[in-house]
């Protein structure tokens, strides 16, 4: 028995050796073929700069080589500027908060830089949301205003989204002047996007008005017309009988004639 | 009697003045004064040696040039830039029934000075009116002058139709051969035609980039100062209608951008165009700013049309330009608007003037100052540009003045900048090692507008040929330019046409492009404008940013 005993401790002995030098051949594989970040160009001249077989001097020499070769290729961008005929100025760069649309800046009294900024360029997608919020948080009619309009110049669905979503939150009365933007300012790329199906949804969604059914009706006819095509079927199977009146009556308003220019007074 | 007598009164006379004339320059001499000799520095017709009764001279007048007040003008007052010169000129007038055409032309000239408080009437001392006569077969003819035309359309009832090309023809002719100082402000030609309920229309200079519109009325039409004063508002000052189309009350401009692209950004764009496979995707351009915020000022596309800096006009009432909704204009009533519709007391009609409008006619009047600066303004694009798209990006700036009628856009301030890497060396001990921090750099370069048009073809837009052509024919868009001719876009059924001849609609476009030699990969680049308009400087619009990729 003690011998058994004695051959089941060395069976563990050995197993156990056996499985740790796999466990260890394991781990010095994974980190052998691990990936790796690509040594950078800083950290490999950086580690050739600290090669401690370099004297300091030629170390030195060899890290300002770097430098002074990095920044003639950074030279090279204000060199095209020149040859361009352009003219090196000096300006404060511009203000990260303020070209992300940032709403906070509502709140920090610079309202009236944020609208500059909405009024005067063209945000991007990634923006939209943001400005969505300014619509609904900043205190001056023409700051809301600016941030529906900028909503309206971003092409793509992330915008068309916010402003969807603007005009069904229920944040916004029915009356307020900027919400009675947001509607004609809809605009699906095709009858099969996903905008356009949602605004035929909103032909009986009785968080739109009337007047925001009718134009929404009206850009639909447009692009019915300027693509020759329709609403998918099941999409117009779905709509009340009154949506689909309403989106023909917009499709004979595009397309009627009308009497211009009688006299007026 | 008078028909023996005016031809042999008329030989008479050109025998008298040819000794007397010095130049091209033929100026009546008021009736019933004797004719004084000419002066040195002015041209007119030399002294008569009959002095004539008054109803003689309307039979043989071929021009006139007279102030509000029936006072004869000279050549020098039409030389001297202080005058604002209208031209009338007639259509379907016989050579007999001239004296009835100078009869309506004191008439216009009568009432477009006293009515109330427009502008006309405001700066009737600075208008030098000028009529010519010019003896044409009767309307509807092949003879008649211009082409013109009185229309009977399926739809519009009956429109008032001629070749603009033809007036502007006659207009050159008539400063080369006979009155060298002409210059008008704007044109109206008087149809002989007592018929009622015809529709008058003008084209505002700014959709032609001309230095005038031109106006088109009847006779029945001077009933009233009404026709007159806010045709040639649109033909003069490049005032838009502030009233909107019955049906389309509710309709907004904006909706108009679901054809945007079909536009198509001509050769006048350079390379760039054919690099990009969809512009739209790239730069915002829209319809509605290529229609209402093109040079126009009464109309705007939001209440607070001015984007950079602070202060400006409030056009707080919507409406306008064929639209209900999505165009503004200041509130009051004035001569441009109508009291159908009305949403507000004063949203109506006056023989009066906003203070929009009241901007734009002091500017035309005073010579040209611009009372504010070219301020309509957006930097539009891109957000990036990858390589495909050329080596060299190219950034598109809106401006909404840069057709402005009477201070257009002399030239941009273009500032682009990035964060350049800075590299340094740095110390870990003993140890150097190369390190960097970003400095922000600025280039700036002055750019000149140049003419950039877009091509709407109509054929793309057939289905919606009838809703374009009204909204243009609205506006004043009557014309366009079809292969060496032109199409009058306003005098047929488009349902008629076959979409094989429908023309390319071209507009001059509210943008301006410039290219920017930012070529580094990965690099976000920053850029921003302003403008100068020959008095003020904008201030700059936002920055914008895009990123070249690979």
């Amino acid at each position: 028995m003690a011998s058994g005993l004695h051959s089941c401790r060395a069976m563990l002995r050995r197993t156990s050796i056996l499985v740790l030098t796999i466990a260890l051949v394991g781990a010095f594989a994974f980190w052998r073929v691990r990936p790796r970040p690509a040594p950078t160009p800083e950290s490999a001249d950086a580690r050739a700069a600290a090669d401690p077989h370099l004297n300091s001097a030629d170390r030195l020499a060899e890290v300002e080589r770097i430098v002074a070769e990095r920044n003639r290729a950074a030279g090279k961008d204000e060199d095209a500027f020149r040859a361009d005929g352009w003219t090196m100025v000096k300006t404060d760069p511009p203000d990260a908060r303020l070209t992300s649309y940032d709403p906070s800046l509502l709140a920090e009294g610079r309202e009236d830089e944020l609208r500059g900024q909405l009024t005067s360029t063209t945000a991007a997608p990634q923006h939209a949301r943001r400005i969505a919020r300014i619509a609904l948080e900043a205190k001056e009619p023409k700051t809301r205003f600016a941030a529906v309009d900028a909503l309206g110049h971003i092409h793509g669905d992330e915008a068309q989204a916010a402003l969807l979503d603007l005009l069904t939150s229920g944040k916004l009365d029915p009356g307020d002047f900027v919400r009675q933007q947001i509607a004609p300012l809809l605009r699906p790329r095709d009858l099969d996007d996903g905008v356009a199906l949602r605004m035929a949804a909103l032909l009986d969604d009785p968080r739109v008005t009337a007047t925001e059914k009718h134009q929404i009706a009206f850009t639909l006819a447009l692009v019915s017309i300027r693509d020759g095509m329709t609403l998918p079927d099941d999409t117009l199977a779905a709509l009340s009988p009154d949506a689909r009146a309403s989106l023909d009556q917009a499709h004979e308003l595009v397309t009627r004639r009308i009497a211009l220019h009688n006299r007026r007074n | 009697m008078h028909k023996v007598l005016a031809p042999a009164l008329a030989l008479t006379l050109a025998a008298a003045s040819a000794h007397a004339r010095t130049d091209a320059a033929a100026q009546p001499i008021a009736p019933g004064v004797a004719p004084v000799a000419p002066s040195a520095n002015a041209s007119v017709i030399g002294a008569p040696i009959i002095i004539l009764p008054t109803w003689f001279w309307p039979y043989f007048v071929t021009s006139k040039c007279q102030f509000w007040d029936g006072t004869a003008c000279t050549s020098a007052d039409m030389a001297n830039p202080y005058f604002k010169q209208i031209l009338i000129l007639p259509s379907g007038f016989a050579d007999s029934e001239r004296a009835d055409f100078w009869t309506e032309f004191d008439k216009i000239r009568n009432q477009m000075a006293t009515a109330g408080n427009v502008w006309s009437t405001q700066y009737r001392h600075k208008i030098l009116w000028v009529g010519y006569f010019v003896p044409g077969g009767p309307l509807n003819t092949p003879t008649a002058n211009f082409g013109a035309a009185v229309l009977e359309h399926p739809v519009r009832g009956y429109a008032l139709s001629l070749s603009q090309d033809q007036v502007r023809a006659k207009v050159s002719a008539i400063k080369a051969t006979s009155l060298p100082n002409l210059n008008p402000l704007g044109v109206g030609v008087l149809f002989n035609s007592f018929q009622d309920n015809i529709t008058a229309n003008a084209s505002p200079p700014g959709f032609t980039r001309t230095p005038y519109g031109i106006a088109k009325f009847n006779r029945q039409d001077l009933a009233t100062p009404y026709i007159t004063t806010h045709e040639l508002a649109h033909a003069s000052m490049n005032f838009l209608d502030e009233y909107m189309e019955p049906g389309f009350q509710e309709v907004s401009i904006r909706q108009l951008d679901v054809l945007t692209p079909l536009v198509l950004f001509d050769g006048s764009w350079g390379g760039f165009v054919s690099a990009i496979g969809n512009l739209f995707s790239v730069y915002d351009y829209n319809i509605s700013e290529i229609l209402a915020n093109n040079g126009n000022v009464n109309i705007a596309l939001s209440p607070w049309p001015q984007t950079t800096g602070t202060g400006g006009q409030w056009f707080g009432y919507e409406g306008g330009m064929f639209f209900g909704r999505g165009t503004f204009h200041v509130p009051g009533n004035n001569l441009m608007d109508s009291n159908r519709d009305k949403r507000h007391d004063d949203d109506g009609f006056a023989y009066d003037t906003t203070a929009a409008q009241q901007q734009v006619i002091d500017t035309a009047f005073n010579g040209n100052y611009a009372y504010r600066a070219n301020d309509r303004l957006r930097t539009a694009g891109p957000n990036d540009w990858p390589i495909h798209f050329g080596s060299t990006t190219t950034v598109l700036l809106f401006d909404g003045d840069k057709n402005h009628q009477f201070h257009p856009t002399q030239y941009y301030g273009v500032q682009v900048g990035w964060y350049e890497r800075i590299w340094d060396t740095c110390w870990w001990g003993p140890f150097p090692y190369p390190c960097y921090h970003d400095e922000w750099r600025t280039a700036q370069k002055t750019v000149w507008p140049s003419v950039r048009y877009v091509d709407l073809k109509n054929t793309a837009a057939y289905g919606l040929g009838g809703l374009v052509q009204d909204v243009l024919c609205a506006v004043g868009v009557t014309e366009v330019k079809n292969g060496d001719g032109t199409f009058r876009l306003c005098d047929q059924d488009i349902d008629q046409v076959s979409g094989a001849f429908l023309p390319t609609l071209r507009f001059f476009m509210p943008y301006q492009s410039t290219t920017v030699p930012a070529s580094q990969w990965f690099t976000t680049y920053w850029w921003r404008f302003y403008t100068n308009n020959g008095t003020w400087n904008s201030y700059y619009t936002g920055w914008s940013s895009f990123y070249r990729s690979l």
